[in-house]
């Protein structure tokens, strides 16, 4: 096989795969601090889908009243349903301060209080004193937020001179001996195949938004990493969780973001009701997301929704007035403008829940050190393999995440994965790799290069798409998640039976997405298959055949193995309810209202 | 990857060439007036007039303005012109060269030519 | 010596495939669209396929997604976010440099005609090579440069409106539209910084936080990397974010002119 393709082979001390905020950050950590790092990313670094986060990042700063970084903790905890990890929550809250202030001193543009600070405002979920008040705590650029970030990231990692390969799409991890080796990747502009070995691997790969029909995700966010440690023969961690951001724009699913409403706009029905406050009497609009977005989905139910289908909802920004949303919120006025035809001056946009982010990914401690079990069923950890970003699951998110703790998922372990890396780039030595290495990927690779079947890419990932957006959304059973599993299985057969129509290896994108559906039916398979096994219901997963949370059997994480013939395979990982030091003490579970 | 192109040509003419070009411009909106309107008003009167005119002192003084900073300001534009289309480095410097020549010499005989009206 | 001819590998082939599908359409809307493959030795040749404008979303990048799905996997094109903040589709449209993805087809009156950024090397189909126009931006040094540490505790402190200065720069998205509609940039590209990477260099000199000014200044100030701006203002009329790197480009010009010591 290997005889087939020449492979151009690179060393590095740490090398970092995808180029969004928590790629970036860690890339310019390592630079920093002088290791030879590569960044290898599918597409230019600052078109990585941070670049379309909007609304903010939270950080207990405190510029615009009182603030503590315990509280965000408490709404964080509480904003997973119990299922979020306690130490690593208190970590990046406890960070949170510091990651952002560093950003800041970076050159990101953030907006500005009078007295010339960080602008923050309110956001879904995000109270004071444990849930008394609203609090005022995501940071913000006006609602370009993670535009402004990943490209201050970017320029630091030009400035330290990190070493970018653009247009590189990873194929696979290089394993031996159950560590981590480095990967092999294709290099898209002269179709050339390299192989990279490094002593540290590092994930950010983001998240699998397109295994659905609908999402607010960018093409690009198919979730390869996710993929690729599956078919490593490694676990990935609660994929059941599935985001749906309330306020999608109805029909072309761009995002219109959670800022919005922490600026002031709500939700109303076909009756012109303003129906939050039936469904969270204290915080309204701003409940967390799932709350949200279950809510608008009994709206429609309800016979209530908007429009000639009564398929979707209103949300309100005309009564903030013309500067406001000139200031504030610019960006969105463009998109409404855009893509619903809507002058958010005048008139309500028309929104949907539609689907955002994945709690679920690669199970990491709060190092970004990737955790398989060992042979006893505890946490063990992969050598040379670490995680971070929207493709980890830290998990810091539990079983829903608040608006505005992604940017700070991103910053906060890009910068602690970083730091791991250094020590153990320090202390590990890189094995060189073996002749053989990297042919499974070469196989993997060469495999659908050569597919000359019946059924082109885009007719089955249509397919899965359909079975995704139907059978696993905000509500969920188990026999319409069963028998989205059964179809699931026929798009997984159908994979031998697809057809690559390009040929050729210089930019060949129909094989990219080829590979990247490979990469997405594996996610989508395995999330089905977790959410048809958790029988309760908690944060995003919300079933309808088991209605209530259920801690005394399911505080736990869901791990789940991709097995070679297609057969999901799962096991169970603690909760940590501990924290990480005394500075506070563990949030014990209670009922979960807003 | 990321290999920073350095300024490889470090000519810091730009900003007085920009400055040039303004200054000549806008000295050119009066001056041309001044003497097209010279120029017709000597319409149907015979060369002595006009040589007279011309050589009256604060007229010459002018007109010589006028020649200087037109072939100044025709210059600065070819030069842009040549620094836009040509690339070649040896048919650059040469044809920058000649341009500058030749407008010097124009300026030179011109300027020559008013003076000898004014003896 | 400026090229008036063009290189025979690019003179386009009058061969083009047709495709139609649009049987039964009431909405027909043809498409043609420059096509060049590094694989085979062909010229690049113009396709033309007609759609049915009911069965596809409202957007160019829609059309082209149908395509590639639908009629021709091998179509290839770059794109990603699908909301205009990524940069990734920018492409010749109709004549303009725009994105894909925010370009509504019903916009264009006849026939859409779609090429790459004009002026770049191809590397296939609408992928034009960015990597220059990358190492440009990279070449200003576009982070902050201050001369004080920041303070120990919390943010260096910014007035609105002296953030308010980085309004109309920062949002740029490095998608190249503009750089590769100036005609200064295309017969001097390799020199001539472009209006992207201008602007972007202006907004770290009116930067309240930035000490470096005096030596941004310095750097650009130069007859081929700044001042082959003729303000002609192709830049600021195609910006598909509605950004104005010509003013930019003015202030910096503005800027070195009335310099103490230049």
């Amino acid at each position: 096989m290997k005889s087939k393709y020449q492979i151009i082979d690179h060393e590095h001390d740490v090398i970092v795969v995808g180029a969004g905020g928590a790629g970036l950050r860690a890339t310019m950590g390592l630079a920093e601090a002088g290791l030879k790092t590569a960044n290898l990313t599918k597409v230019f670094p600052t078109r990585s889908h941070t670049v379309a986060a909007q609304g903010g990042v939270s950080a207990a700063l405190g510029n615009m009243g009182e603030d503590d970084w315990r509280w965000h903790m408490y709404d964080t905890v509480k904003g997973s349903d119990w299922l979020g990890d306690q130490d690593a929550i208190e970590y990046m809250c406890r960070e949170a301060a510091d990651a952002i202030i560093e950003l800041e001193h970076y050159g990101v543009p953030f907006s500005r209080t009078e007295e010339g600070k960080i602008y923050q405002r309110a956001f879904g979920g995000m109270t004071t004193h444990f849930g008394q008040e609203q609090a005022m705590r995501t940071c913000a650029a006006a609602d370009r937020t993670g535009h402004a970030i990943l490209h201050t990231l970017y320029q630091q990692s030009l400035r330290h001179n990190a070493e970018f390969y653009i247009e590189y799409f990873v194929l696979d991890l290089i394993m031996e001996n159950g560590a981590c080796r480095g990967v092999l990747a294709w290099c898209l502009d002269d179709g050339t195949l390299h192989r990279f070995n490094a002593s540290i691997t590092i994930m950010a790969t983001g998240g699998y938004g397109r295994a659905y029909f609908s999402c607010t995700s960018a093409h690009t966010c198919t979730g390869d990493g996710n993929a690729m440690v599956l078919r490593a023969g490694l676990p990935l961690q609660d994929m059941e969780f599935v985001q749906f951001h309330p306020t999608g724009i109805y029909g072309a699913g761009t995002l219109i973001t959670e800022g919005a409403r922490g600026e002031g706009g709500f939700l109303t029905n076909a009756e012109g009701e303003r129906f939050m406050p039936r469904y969270a009497p204290n915080a309204k609009d701003l409940a967390s997301r799932d709350v949200v977005s279950r809510s608008m989905t009994m709206e429609i139910r309800g016979g209530r929704g908007c429009g000639e289908e009564k398929d979707h909802l209103l949300l309100h920004l005309e009564h903030l007035g013309a500067d406001v949303l000139e200031e504030r919120l610019p960006g969105i006025s463009e998109s409404a403008m855009i893509f619903a035809g809507v002058d958010v001056t005048r008139d309500p946009i028309p929104v949907l829940p539609t689907v955002h982010y994945n709690m679920g990914g690669i199970p990491t401690n709060h190092h970004g050190e990737v955790i398989d079990l060992d042979g006893s069923g505890d946490d063990g950890l992969v050598p040379g393999l670490m995680a971070v970003g929207e493709s980890a699951c830290v998990s810091v998110h539990g079983a829903n995440r608040l608006g505005s703790n992604s940017l700070l998922d991103l910053v906060v372990f890009g910068r602690a994965a970083a730091r791991r890396a250094i020590e153990l780039a320090k202390e590990g030595d890189r094995q060189p790799l073996s002749a053989e290495s990297g042919e499974q990927a070469i196989a993997h690779f060469d495999r659908y290069r050569q597919a000359s079947g019946d059924t082109p890419t885009s007719v089955l990932r249509l397919k899965m798409q359909r079975i995704m957006q139907n059978n696993c959304a905000v509500f969920r059973n188990g026999e319409i998640l069963s028998e989205g599993f059964k179809q699931l299985i026929d798009v997984w057969q159908g994979m031998d039976d697809i057809r690559v129509t390009d040929r050729g290896m210089e930019w060949n994108t129909d094989l990219v997405e080829t590979l990247e559906l490979d990469n997405l039916i594996r996610q989508a398979m395995v999330t089905l298959h977790s959410a048809l096994n958790r029988e309760e219901s908690r944060g995003a997963h919300a079933r309808e055949d088991f209605p209530d949370r259920d801690d005394d059997k399911w505080m736990k994480h869901s791990l789940v193995w991709f097995e070679s013939d297609g057969v999901p395979r799962l096991q169970y990982r603690p909760v940590h309810l501990e924290t990480l030091t005394d500075e506070v003490e563990t949030i014990a579970p209670k009922a979960r209202v807003y | 990857m990321s290999s920073p192109i350095k300024n490889n040509h470090v000519d810091h003419g730009g900003v007085s060439h920009w400055w040039w070009q303004k200054i000549t411009a806008v000295a050119l909106i009066p001056l041309s007036f001044w003497f097209v309107a010279g120029v017709v008003s000597h319409v149907g009167s015979d060369q002595e007039a006009f040589a007279r005119w011309v050589g009256a002192p604060f007229n010459a003084f002018l007109i010589i303005l006028f020649l200087i900073n037109i072939n100044l300001h025709s210059q600065i534009g070819i030069q842009a012109v040549i620094d836009d289309y040509i690339h070649g480095r040896a048919l650059k410097k040469w044809s920058s060269l000649s341009v500058k020549a030749i407008h010097l010499l124009f300026a030179l005989l011109s300027v020559i030519a008013v003076l000898s009206l004014t003896l | 010596m400026v090229e008036f001819t063009l290189p025979p590998n690019s003179v386009i082939n009058k061969k083009g495939k047709h495709f139609d599908a649009s049987e039964g359409a009431v909405r027909k809307k043809e498409f043609r669209i420059y096509r060049w493959d590094p694989a085979d030795e062909n010229n690049p040749r113009i396709d033309t396929y007609t759609l049915d404008l009911d069965q596809c979303g409202p957007m160019v990048l829609d059309v082209l997604i149908k395509i590639k799905d639908e009629i021709d996997p091998t179509l290839t094109f770059r794109r990603s976010c699908r909301e205009g903040i990524c940069g990734s589709c920018a492409m010749n449209i109709d004549g303009t440099n725009t994105l894909a993805c925010t370009k509504p087809i019903d916009e264009i009156k006849s026939v859409v005609k779609i090429y790459p950024l004009p002026h770049m090397n191809i590397v296939k189909d609408l992928v034009a090579e960015m990597t220059h126009f990358y190492q440009q931006y990279a070449s200003v040094e576009p982070w902050l440069k201050s001369d004080s540490p920041p303070p120990e505790q919390g943010e260096r402190l910014q007035s609105k409106a002296e953030r308010a200065l980085l309004d109309g720069l920062y949002e740029c998205i490095l998608c190249g539209s503009c750089s590769m509609s100036c005609p200064s940039y295309w017969w001097n590209g390799e020199q001539y910084l472009g209006p992207a990477v201008l602007m972007q260099a202006y907004r770290w000199i009116v930067d309240s936080r930035d000490d470096a000014a005096k030596k941004r200044l310095e750097e650009l100030n130069g007859t081929f990397r700044l001042y082959r701006c003729h303000t002609i203002m192709n830049c600021t009329r195609t910006c598909p974010k509605g950004l104005n790197p010509g003013r930019a480009i003015a202030e910096i010009k503005k800027m070195l002119a009335t310099q103490k010591s230049g």
